[in-house]
């Protein structure tokens, strides 16, 4: 075959690289224009704020795309997949939580930094306890909670980059010739070439047009990966709905499924062979069944190769324990009808050694349509009662306190356009969360078996979906919606970080005559230090890097909310108390993590009342805070009187 | 200066009031989400019968549709109605160099670098 059409092959898998490059050059030719406007305002203010000045779509897309990152599009898929229908209750609180999120602290807070001139979290909040220590402490939980997810974003983005990639010839051949090249690096050698390669590519990306281009830079580029996120769910969404015959074709074929079984097995050729063979994983197997089953049909969840003049295949991916593999069998006879298993070249059979049945929902026909939903390890199912309260509560909690938000609270023009874009955000969620849910929960009807790489669901469906209506190329604008989401959380973390260093040590602390010529230096700079510093973190990212990563998000909010929300409603409130809410709340969260830790003997939290440790904690952070405020007298009356009289 | 009157002779801050009591109204809103969605989830979708098939609305299970997509709409509703109509929309005032105010003004060496 010639090399060209080879090339061109899959179109399904080229798009995703067409439209990674197309969607990259945009983003750049984005931060060029907004670079060039730099130049003309108050660099700092513009640079972290884009100046105050953001308009309504603006405003909506960067603080909906910020809010919605890589999680919503690889890891929410992916959870709906595996537990179904249940997701749309455990995201139930998405209902209210822009007006929550926004219209809680959005006006007051824009005005408090109108009045003061804040452009950053802890500005706000120096200013109005007027105590630049607790500015500096706010700075520092901020660098320290930011800099782990950034890492993980990092991480995230060219994990994702890779999956959609990895299909795709050019890709497989660059990804060859670089391992080659970098093999002999220390640190980065050890490091599979993909990751690498992904990583920085997706970094030089995001650090080039996040320093050049700043805030604005980041809105315009979140205003273009909101449109393409919105665009995707909604192609999808059709193309779901219309390949599967309506929800009530699919909630029929739901209704009959089972969870699948994981097993431990030895796989054998019936005789060595005479070359080596690969068992890929994600391969097929069938073999006849027993009694009234007609036949069983399992999946390999790990790559495994039977040696030159051997029989046993033994595992090449994961851990070696006496050649078991690791297997996924179907269990729905309806899906198992389905399933076209492709024979293998050599014909290998499963020898059973060890079963691992789902806690909850084993053999339970319909378990996909009901709480609390299918669970591998807890017999309580994936969501039991205690958890949904505590995750309908969470999600709001969470983003009331999240710097990205706040930040964005602060950089809105006029309060009527705050308005319009709570319900452009109300609108814009609505349209992107519960189609996620439909999609999903149908890509268990044309995707079976994908528990082994739930991941990739995404991906998956999209590229299924856009082959099955014969329109290969849409893949690729599908797909891109999942790496405008991570880009579009990633630059924004990249600006506080970088933020909190350039303004709120540097400018404050260190040297407040600074002329604007050296500021401006220094945040290129800075910004561009901190995201090559996150991608040497992501070469070779710590253990338990994920868990730090779902923990720092708590801990952001924990944080934050009580001391913010406090301080721009009560007068009485000051330094002290916005002190105690902030480290009590901190503590707290930080023993129920470390009190799981110890207890379960892994990286996950103590559910005191089976509630995620976000809710004790600011339930200790309140009261801390509004009983510490009572110790100490009320903040200089000078600043009172400018922030909350007339 | 005003700060030496005491607070009660003084007016609030418009925004502040209408912002505050905005606040106390969404998160009732909030919490009438909750009481509905949860309760209401938990008993028409947990422990149903397995030899019953789960009743569906158009496709979605019912304990879904009347637990979650009901009252999301009735939320987007009500979202709406209090952006559009209800909530104040104060000027929020001049942004001001942060050297100016008044929080910053007792702290020497304070200073900005620009923002316009």
């Amino acid at each position: 075959m010639d090399g060209s059409i080879v090339l061109f092959a899959d179109a399904g898998a080229n798009s995703a690289l067409v439209s990674f490059m197309v969607y990259t050059f945009l983003v750049l030719l984005i931060a060029v224009f907004a670079g060039r406007l730099l130049s003309e305002k108050g660099f700092l203010g513009e640079y972290f704020l884009g100046s105050r000045g953001l308009g309504m779509w603006a405003f909506a897309m960067t603080f909906a795309a910020t809010s919605a990152s890589g999680g919503s599009f690889m890891g929410f898929p992916s959870l709906i997949y595996t537990y179904g229908w249940v997701l749309a209750f455990w995201i139930g609180s998405y209902m209210i939580f822009p007006l929550v999120t926004m219209a809680v602290l959005g006006k007051r807070l824009n005005q408090i930094a109108r009045k003061t001139g804040a452009i950053t979290v802890p500005d706000v909040i120096s200013d109005r306890f007027d105590s630049p220590k607790l500015g500096a402490l706010t700075t520092l939980l901020i660098v320290v909670f930011m800099s782990a997810f950034l890492i993980g974003q990092f991480k995230a983005g060219s994990l994702i980059l890779q999956t959609l990639l990895q299909d795709v010839p050019v890709y497989q051949a660059t990804v060859a010739g670089f391992g080659n090249w970098i093999g002999w690096l220390p640190l980065v050698g050890v490091q599979p070439p993909g990751y690498v390669l992904c990583l920085i590519v997706f970094a030089v990306a995001v650090i080039a047009y996040t320093s050049y281009g700043g805030f604005h830079a980041v809105v315009w580029t979140d205003v273009m990966q909101g449109i393409v996120m919105c665009v995707g769910v909604v192609l999808m969404f059709i193309l779901a709905l219309w390949q599967v015959g309506g929800l009530s074709a699919a909630a029929e074929k739901l209704e009959k499924m089972t969870p699948p079984v994981i097993h431990q097995a030895y796989v054998e050729a019936e005789e060595p062979v005479d070359e080596e063979f690969t068992i890929p994983f994600g391969t097929w197997i069938e073999q006849p069944g027993e009694e009234s089953q007609l036949r069983r049909v399992f999946r390999v969840a790990q790559a495994a190769a039977i040696a030159a003049g051997q029989r046993q295949a033994r595992p090449t991916q994961g851990g070696d324990v006496e050649g078991l593999i690791e297997v996924l069998e179907i269990t729905t006879p309806e899906e198992i009808a389905g399933i076209d298993v492709p024979p293998l070249k050599v014909p290998v059979r499963l020898r059973i050694a060890e079963t691992e049945k789902y806690a909850y929902g084993d053999g339970q026909p319909g378990v996909y349509m009901r709480g609390p939903g299918p669970s591998k390890d807890s017999a309580a199912g994936f969501l039991p009662l205690g958890l949904a309260i505590s995750f309908f509560l969470f999600w709001p909690m969470i983003g009331l306190g999240q710097p990205g938000n706040i930040v964005r609270l602060m950089a809105f023009n006029h309060a009527r356009t705050f308005a319009r874009a709570t319900v452009t955000v109300c609108i814009y969620y609505s349209a992107i969360y519960i189609p996620l849910v439909i999609i999903f929960v149908i890509a268990r009807i044309f995707l079976p078996g994908m528990e082994i790489e739930s991941d990739r669901i995404m991906p998956e469906m999209a590229v299924h979906l856009t082959r099955q209506a014969g329109m290969s190329w849409l893949a690729g604008i599908v797909v891109a919606a999942a790496f405008a989401a991570v880009m579009s959380t990633v630059d924004s973390f990249l600006l506080l970080i970088s933020s909190a260093v350039v303004r709120d040590v540097y400018q404050r602390h260190v040297n407040p005559d600074a002329p604007e010529k050296s500021l401006r230096r220094l945040t290129y700079i800075v910004t561009t230090v901190v995201g090559v510093a996150a991608v040497i973190g992501a070469l070779n990212p710590p253990q338990y890097l994920q868990y730090i990563i779902v923990s720092a998000a708590g801990g952001m909010g924990v944080v934050l909310l009580i001391p913010i929300a406090l301080g721009l409603y009560w007068e009485r409130f000051n330094a002290l108390g916005a002190t105690a809410a902030m480290l009590g709340g901190l503590v707290v969260y930080s023993a129920l993590w470390v009190t799981g830790f110890v207890t379960y003997g892994s990286f996950k939290p103590y559910l005191l009342f089976h509630c995620d440790p976000i809710i004790p904690a600011l339930v200790v952070s309140l009261l801390l805070g509004i009983g510490a405020t009572y110790l100490a007298p009320p903040t200089r009356q000078a600043v009172i009187d400018k922030l909350f009289y007339k | 200066m005003s700060h030496a009157k005491p607070n009660a002779q003084k007016q609030l801050d418009p925004v502040l009031v209408h912002a505050r009591r905005e606040a106390i109204i969404i998160m009732a809103a909030f919490v009438v989400c909750m009481a509905w969605s949860v309760p209401w989830c938990y008993m028409h979708g947990y422990g149903l019968p397995a030899d019953e098939p789960v009743q569906t609305v158009f496709g979605v299970p019912s304990w879904i549709f009347y637990g979650v997509i009901i009252p999301w709409i009735l939320a987007n509703i009500f979202s709406i109605w209090f952006c559009m109509f209800y909530m104040a929309l104060d000027p929020l005032g001049e942004d001001q160099p942060d050297g100016d105010s008044v929080a910053c003004d007792a702290k020497p060496g304070h200073d900005d670098g620009g923002v316009a």
